[in-house]
C-alpha cells in the first residue's frame, strides 16, 4: 500500500473530490502506465495498484459477512504468446470478479504475468516468498499439509489473497488484490484452472 | 460573461500568487482580457508584480469608499492583463477586507469589479476563513493548489468540505476547476510516490495534467517582480504555465461539447 492510501484523511478527501465531478459524468482516474479505469459516479472505486504493504494482519479464514461473488463463465483467452494469454486471463478474471489486480509468480517470485500488481514488480519476489513460506509453515504447524490459500488485510478496505498451486511439479502462486467484503474464492478457483492450463500447455 | 477562478490552498507558500500571476499573464498573451484580484491581506500580488510602483490603492480602499474602480484596476503594459492589489498599507486595511468579507460587501465589490473580463483570478489568502468563503461565493471555479507533502494533503478534507458547503448554501455554480501540483521536486522519491498516488486517486477531470516543478528561477522572478516568461532565461521555466493555460482551454472546450442525444442533433447552420 502506498504512502497516502493508509490515511483516513486522504480517503475522505478522495471521496470528497468525487462530489465535484459533474453529475452524470464518468469518473476516470489517470493511470501511471496502465490502462485508465472508467467507472460511473455511483460506487466508484479507483483502480489503484497499491505498492507498499503496511500493517499486515495475517488471516487464515474468510471475512465474516463477505459478499459471495457470482461466478461468470470463462471466456476463451486469446494471445499469441503464453505471457499474453496469461495476462489476458488475469485481466478477464479481475473484470469478472471485480478484483483490483492480480499477479502470477513462480516459486522464486518471478512474475509470469501481472495486471495492476498490488505490490511493486521488484517486490513481488519478496512478497511471494514471505506468503508462500507462511503458507508452508502454517500448514505444518496445523498438520494441514494441503494449506494453499492465505488472505491478508492490507488496510481497512482491501486484502491480498495468495493461492499456491502446482504446475508440472513446480510451485506457483496467484496473488489477487480485492475488497475485504468480497468472497473471491470461487472466482479464484475457477480462474486458477484456466491459468494452470495455460502454464502447462 | 467571463469566468472567475479562485486560486486557493489550505496552506501558504505553495505558489498561489505565482500561479495566479503567471497563468493570468499567459492567458492574456493568448488574447484574453484577464484580471487578477489580490484578496489576500498579505498583499503578495502587489510585490510579485511590482504593482506598488504604480499605485498603493487597492481592494481595501475600494471597500472603504476611498477609491473608485478605475483607480484600483491597473492595466499592465500589454493591455491584456490588469491587476487589483489588496491595498493593505495599514492594519486597518486588513480589518476592512475581513469585515467586508463577513458582511457580504466583498462579494458585491468583486462582482462589480470583475465585469467585462474573460478571466478573473482571485488570489485568495491561505487556509479557510471569511475572505476565502467570499471568494468562493462569487467564483465559477477553484484552482486548488497542492504540494506533494502528505501532511498538507491530509488537511484537504476540511477544505473540500468548505467548498461543498459554499456550493450548497451560496453558490451552486462553484466547481473545482482542478487540483494543481506545484513546487514539485521530481528527484524526490517520496514526492514522486505521492504524486503517483494522487493521479490514481483524484478523478482525472479534477486533476491538472500539468505539474509546476520547483525551480529557483521563480525566486528570481519574484525578486524582479515579473511573470516568469519576462525573465531573460525564463521561457523554459514558464512553459508549464503555458501548458496549464492550454489545458484549461481544452477543459472549457470539452465542457461546452457535451454532445446531444441523436434526436436533438443540430447542424452547423
Amino acid at each position: 500500500m502506498s504512502i497516502l492510501k493508509d490515511s483516513s484523511e486522504l480517503k475522505e478527501a478522495f471521496d470528497l473530490f468525487r462530489d465535484f465531478v459533474e453529475e452524470g459524468a464518468p469518473v476516470r482516474y489517470r493511470s501511471m502506465g496502465g490502462a485508465d479505469s472508467l467507472q460511473s459516479v455511483d460506487g466508484v472505486v479507483p483502480e489503484t495498484a497499491p505498492r507498499v504493504v503496511t500493517a499486515p494482519v495475517v488471516q487464515t479464514q474468510k471475512v465474516v459477512g463477505a459478499t459471495p461473488m457470482p461466478v461468470q463463465p470463462l471466456e476463451e483467452v486469446e494471445g499469441e504468446f503464453r505471457g499474453d494469454r496469461l495476462e489476458n486471463a488475469l485481466i478477464a478474471m479481475c473484470r469478472r470478479g471485480g478484483f483490483k489486480g492480480a499477479v502470477v509468480a513462480d516459486d522464486s517470485g518471478l512474475p509470469l504475468a501481472v495486471h495492476n500488481s498490488p505490490v511493486e514488480t521488484e517486490e513481488i519476489a519478496a512478497f511471494t516468498a514471505i506468503l508462500g513460506d507462511a503458507l508452508g509453515k502454517a500448514g505444518r504447524f496445523l498438520h494441514e499439509h494441503g494449506a494453499d490459500y492465505i488472505s491478508m488485510d492490507i488496510n481497512y478496505e482491501e486484502k491480498v489473497v495468495v493461492r499456491s498451486f502446482d504446475v508440472l511439479s513446480l510451485k506457483m502462486y496467484l496473488m489477487v488484490l480485492c475488497p475485504q467484503t468480497m468472497d473471491e474464492r470461487a472466482e479464484v478457483e475457477l480462474s486458477l484452472q484456466q491459468i494452470a492450463s495455460i502454464l502447462s500447455a | 460573461m467571463g469566468r472567475i477562478l479562485t486560486v486557493s490552498s489550505q496552506k501558504g507558500g505553495v505558489g498561489k500568487t505565482t500561479t495566479a500571476l503567471n497563468l493570468a499573464y499567459t492567458l492574456g498573451r493568448l488574447g484574453n482580457r484577464v484580471l487578477v484580484v489580490d484578496t489576500d491581506p498579505q498583499g503578495g500580488m502587489a510585490l510579485a508584480s511590482n504593482l506598488r510602483k504604480k499605485t498603493t490603492l487597492g481592494l481595501a480602499q475600494y471597500l472603504q469608499g476611498e477609491a473608485q474602480a478605475e483607480e484600483i484596476i491597473s492595466p499592465t503594459k500589454d493591455g491584456a492583463l490588469s491587476i487589483i492589489g489588496a491595498g493593505v498599507n495599514e492594519a486597518s486595511d486588513i480589518l476592512a477586507i475581513e469585515d467586508a468579507s463577513r458582511d457580504g460587501r466583498l462579494e458585491e465589490a468583486l462582482r462589480a469589479l470583475t465585469a467585462g473580463f474573460d478571466y478573473v483570478f482571485l488570489d485568495a489568502p491561505a487556509g479557510i476563513g471569511s475572505t476565502v468563503i467570499a471568494d468562493f461565493g462569487v467564483s465559477d471555479g477553484v484552482i486548488l493548489m497542492l504540494q506533494c507533502r502528505s501532511l498538507l494533503l491530509k488537511s484537504l478534507p476540511i477544505f473540500l468540505k468548505l467548498m461543498r458547503q459554499v456550493r450548497s448554501d451560496r453558490n451552486p455554480r462553484l466547481q473545482l476547476e482542478g487540483a494543481l501540483v506545484t513546487m514539485w521536486k521530481g528527484d524526490d522519491p517520496l514526492e514522486r510516490e505521492i504524486l503517483e498516488d494522487l493521479t490514481r486517486s483524484v478523478p482525472e477531470a479534477l486533476f491538472f495534467r500539468t505539474v509546476i516543478p520547483y525551480d529557483d528561477h521563480f525566486e528570481q522572478a519574484s525578486i524582479r517582480a515579473v511573470p516568469m516568461i519576462l525573465l531573460p532565461d525564463g521561457r523554459d521555466t514558464a512553459r508549464p504555465y503555458l501548458e496549464l493555460a492550454m489545458e484549461m482551454k481544452e477543459r472549457e472546450l470539452l465542457r461546452g461539447m457535451g454532445g446531444s442525444k441523436d434526436e436533438h442533433t443540430e447542424g452547423l447552420f
